[in-house]
């Protein structure tokens, strides 16, 4: 079975396959030849594991990224924020990091954000003179904040799983969020040091005035799905559809960039880049089923139980397990399959249920962004056209950041439970 | 072990979790080991639909949903969505543990590879709102979220003036957070186990109205594994129903006190607005059994059985 | 990749195919904007949308991968194979096709066994009451779409190997 779950999958990897066809050739071998499972499951698999509500703001959240790109509306939000921010150091990618948590967090879709962030603000970025891989590798890195910062569907899910308060949950993600969106901008002033743009880029109030006037109605976008989604009018998945709405009447109607022909080209752009990612997150179950099903999750917990080892290591073994599963299954599944086993090795070393739960979904964000099937990754590459191995590579700082960020979170508890206390009380 | 008997429910920490537990302790010790059994509670195996779905092509062995995830397959299990059968929990446990009703169930579905192995009261149906169910005008306005969409689901929410709404189940607390819609029916033990308290108050008990849950195995597993095992499969599943009721009826008076621990208030509708929904019941059953013929058969069998469990 | 270019006909057919998902996608588009209308003015739900929402996407999904096949568009990982040379690359593309079209139709012919059941017996969805062999009829197409098209590579691919 290993042979077949992990080192087919491998092999196929190395030989730069498909990375559907990597995963059905090796949920298709290992059911064919070391299971007992009627083969129809790998049907079954296929079609249940796209037959989610959540993934619906995918397509939604892609296609209104494609019309804002075409119909000139992501053009002038970039021209109002520039126009607003002057000379400031790494503006654009503060901007992007800006957007994309904020965009992330109220969504509650981290890949929705990368593919609709990534097409608004990656021309910019290039303007700017930054590489693909850091543009890559900020985007995907800071749709995963989505899930930490509240409203997050992982933690209700967690807090069904491990009988723990939602309330009490999203108040701690508040601060772990906001550490990790500091630590990216920090980088970010960082890389732009020195970059302070030419004197054309100075800040004027008439600059801001005509940018304000090209873009007022460009900002109706996410005033609309904020406003919409705060104001009780739509869910996050409805509001993309009332996005991709309201994008094209105002780019068609109003501002007169775009026309039918070019939404047909959008919806085009967004069937194929929908298809993409889907197919993988279709194969990507199947393989999530086998391990299920397989009980591997339970055969590695027993494996760290059985090490008793003292606290502090315990916890770094659960972060390292935490860390695998999530990339290798998706994080509504992992919180399910580990929750029930996890919680009482923490609750053992004294960690609070509530402090535990920020530590699981970082550790699962994380693996929305990192190979092999993080599947924002996936969102950056179709939306982009940037080769995965150099998002990969853009990555790497931002991995950094996270797992510095995890460290932190891991052995500090008050920065998950401060935000308890001051909002919710002991 | 010779076969693994993968059971899945949508749940945890509930009488479903209690019955597959037993199921598991009988049928391991009355087989000998020569059966496996596996517990994938809470959806670990995929959403209710994938795994009846599974069950009827024979990939996962037994599933333990609502019984009304079940009617697409067979008409006939509507019957166990009609409010009024049962006087109290008690009564639905004898009712649906008599081994002239479990025989019955388990003739529905037989063509789509389904049996039914067991049935219980999962617990009294209940509306949690941000806007109350006090009385049985409260409803008037109201957004609150369905488990399907047939005219018993439906039907009396709409006659005290409330829109029933589609959402998938997962969405319905932070829908609810932001006002998209107001509340949701659903069995008691769903409102402590997904916290509801956390975002709103008043937990309605709904007069004479069960969640029943349908243990069903895949046909195809049982022709498999011969018939001594699947009658021994039978046995289990039924016997599991004593450790499973007994233990329900303190849990349901449990999750009461849960939820009122968690801030919550149990609200209790005067007796003359229980009965108008009762009435509002009562007055979409003629249509309902116009859209299902099979319903008023099953439906005069059950009540014949019920009455006799009253009697008692 | 290194196959020769899908050929006008083919391309025409995409394209065609490409428009009727692109039509659905916007039908979907609208479909969720009227229920968002009607529950927050009229307070009425369409309760079959959400389900036929999910569906649509799944419909578009696997039959816009037949596209993606016809494109090689598929996303993978390119971690070593840039730098192999003509001989060993055209050899490794050979295995791929290979093995594409293998799992692929072995995965067909047991989607081919489920949506038979389902037509057989019938069953439909929960909320929206849509025959499931339809949506699960689309992973099959998909599937075999992908295989034909993997096989297609396949010979074109053998045929440009030989020159
Ligand atoms: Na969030
Ligand atoms: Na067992």
């Amino acid at each position: 079975m290993i042979l077949t779950l992990v080192g087919l999958p491998l092999l196929l990897m190395l030989a730069g396959f498909p990375i559907y066809l990597i995963l059905l050739a090796a949920a298709a071998a290992t059911m064919a030849l070391t299971m007992q499972v009627p083969l129809m499951a790998l049907h079954q698999y296929l079609f249940s594991s796209i037959n989610a509500y959540a993934l619906l703001a995918l397509p939604f959240f892609i296609f209104a990224g494609e019309i804002m790109d075409r119909g000139g509306v992501a053009g002038r939000l970039v021209g109002l924020m520039r126009a607003s921010m002057g000379r400031v150091p790494g503006k654009v990618p503060l901007t992007a990091i800006g957007a994309g948590a904020v965009f992330g967090a109220i969504t509650g879709v981290g890949a929705a954000s990368v593919a609709t962030i990534s097409k608004v603000m990656l021309p910019a970025m290039r303007d700017e003179g930054f590489a693909d891989r850091y543009s890559g590798g900020l985007m995907v890195s800071v749709g995963a904040v989505g899930v930490i910062l509240p409203p997050s569907i992982p933690m209700i899910v967690y807090a069904a799983a491990a009988d723990e308060s939602i309330p009490r949950l999203y108040a701690a993600g508040i601060v772990p969020g906001l550490l990790i969106v500091g630590m990216m901008a920090l980088h970010a002033l960082w890389v732009g040091r020195g970059n302070r743009g030419s004197e054309a880029d100075r800040f004027t109030l008439r600059g801001f005035g005509t940018a304000f006037r090209r873009g007022v109605w460009a900002a109706g976008v996410p005033v609309l799905i904020l406003g919409g989604i705060y104001g009780g009018v739509f869910s996050p998945t409805e509001a993309a559809a009332v996005a991709c709405l309201y994008a094209f009447i105002v780019s068609w109607a109003v501002m007169r960039e775009m026309t039918l022909r070019d939404l047909m080209a959008a919806a085009g752009s967004t069937v194929s880049f929908t298809a993409q990612i889907l197919v993988v997150m279709a194969c990507a179950g199947v393989f999530s089923w086998l391990i299920t099903v397989n009980q591997v999750s339970v055969q590695l917990v027993a494996l760290i139980e059985a090490m008793a080892l003292p606290g502090w290591l315990l916890l770094l073994a659960i972060n390292l397990l935490l860390l695998l599963v999530g990339c290798l299954i998706d994080p509504l599944s992992a919180i399910l399959l580990l929750t029930p086993l996890l919680v009482p090795l923490a609750g053992a070393i004294g960690v609070d249920p509530v402090h535990f739960g920020i530590i699981v979904t970082v550790n699962l964000a994380i693996g929305l962004f990192t190979p092999p099937f993080g599947i924002n990754l996936f969102v950056m590459q179709t939306m982009s056209g940037i080769p995965l191995k150099q998002i990969y590579r853009g990555i790497v700082p931002f991995l950094a950041i996270y797992l510095i960020a995890l460290l932190l979170i891991t052995y500090i508890p008050a920065i998950s439970l401060s935000g308890v206390r001051l909002l919710i009380g002991p | 072990a010779d076969f693994t008997l993968k059971v899945s429910s949508p749940t945890n920490n509930d009488a479903i979790l209690r019955w597959m537990q037993g199921f598991e302790t009988r049928l391991e010790a009355a087989t000998d080991g020569a059966i496996d059994v596996q517990l994938f509670p809470a959806n670990q195996l995929g959403q209710i639909p994938a795994t009846i779905e599974g069950a009827a092509m024979g990939t996962i062995e037994v599933t333990a949903p609502a019984s009304s995830f079940f009617v697409q397959y067979d008409r006939r299990f509507e019957v166990l969505d009609v409010p009024g059968l049962f006087q109290n929990l008690a009564h639905a446990q004898a009712t649906l543990a008599d081994p002239e009703v479990l025989d019955r169930l388990a003739s529905y579905a037989q063509d789509q590879g389904l049996e039914t192995i067991a049935a219980f009261p999962h617990g009294p149906l209940g509306i949690v709102s941000v806007r109350a169910f006090d009385s049985a005008t409260a409803l008037q306005g109201q957004r609150i979220r369905v488990a399907g969409p047939t005219v018993l689901a439906t039907g009396p929410l709409s006659a005290l003036g409330a829109s029933p709404i589609s959402l998938p189940l997962g969405e319905v607390l932070p829908a609810m957070q932001n006002g998209v819609v107001d509340g949701l029916i659903a069995g008691l033990p769903v409102f402590t186990t997904g916290r509801y308290y956390d975002v709103a108050l008043d937990l309605t008990v709904v007069p004479e109205s069960y969640l029943i849950v349908t243990a069903v195995a895949s046909s195809a597993f049982l022709d498999t594994i011969g018939a001594d095992l699947a009658e021994a499969v039978r046995t289990a599943a039924r016997g599991a129903l004593e450790d499973t009721n007994s233990w329900n009826l303190g849990a349901v008076e449990a999750v009461q006190g849960i939820w009122e621990e968690n801030g919550g208030r149990l609200v209790t509708l005067p007796e003359a607005d229980a009965q108008a929904y009762l009435d509002a019941v009562a007055a979409v059953l003629p249509e309902a059994e116009a859209q299902n013929p099979a319903l008023a058969g099953e439906l005069a069998f059950l009540r014949g059985v019920a009455q006799r469990h009253a009697a008692e | 990749m290194n196959t020769a270019k899908a050929s006008p006909l083919v391309s025409r057919l995409a394209a065609g195919f490409t428009l009727l998902l692109s039509l659905a996608l916007i039908a979907m588009v609208l479909l969720a904007c009227v229920n968002v209308a009607l529950r927050y003015i009229w307070q009425v739900s369409l309760l079959w949308a959400d389900e036929t929402l999910v569906f649509g996407m799944i419909v578009l999904a696997f039959l816009g991968t037949i596209t993606v096949s016809i494109q090689n568009r598929h996303l993978r990982m390119e971690l070593l194979t840039r730098a192999l040379s003509g001989r060993s690359a055209w050899a490794l593309r050979l295995i791929e096709l290979a093995l594409t079209a293998g799992v692929l139709g072995f995965t067909a012919w047991y989607s081919l066994a489920v949506t038979q059941r389902l037509w057989t017996r019938g069953t439909l969805s929960n909320m929206a009451e849509v025959p499931l062999w339809l949506i699960n009829g689309a992973v099959l197409v998909g599937l075999t779409g992908m295989a034909l098209v993997a096989l297609a590579q396949l010979a074109g691919h053998l045929m440009q190997g030989r020159k």
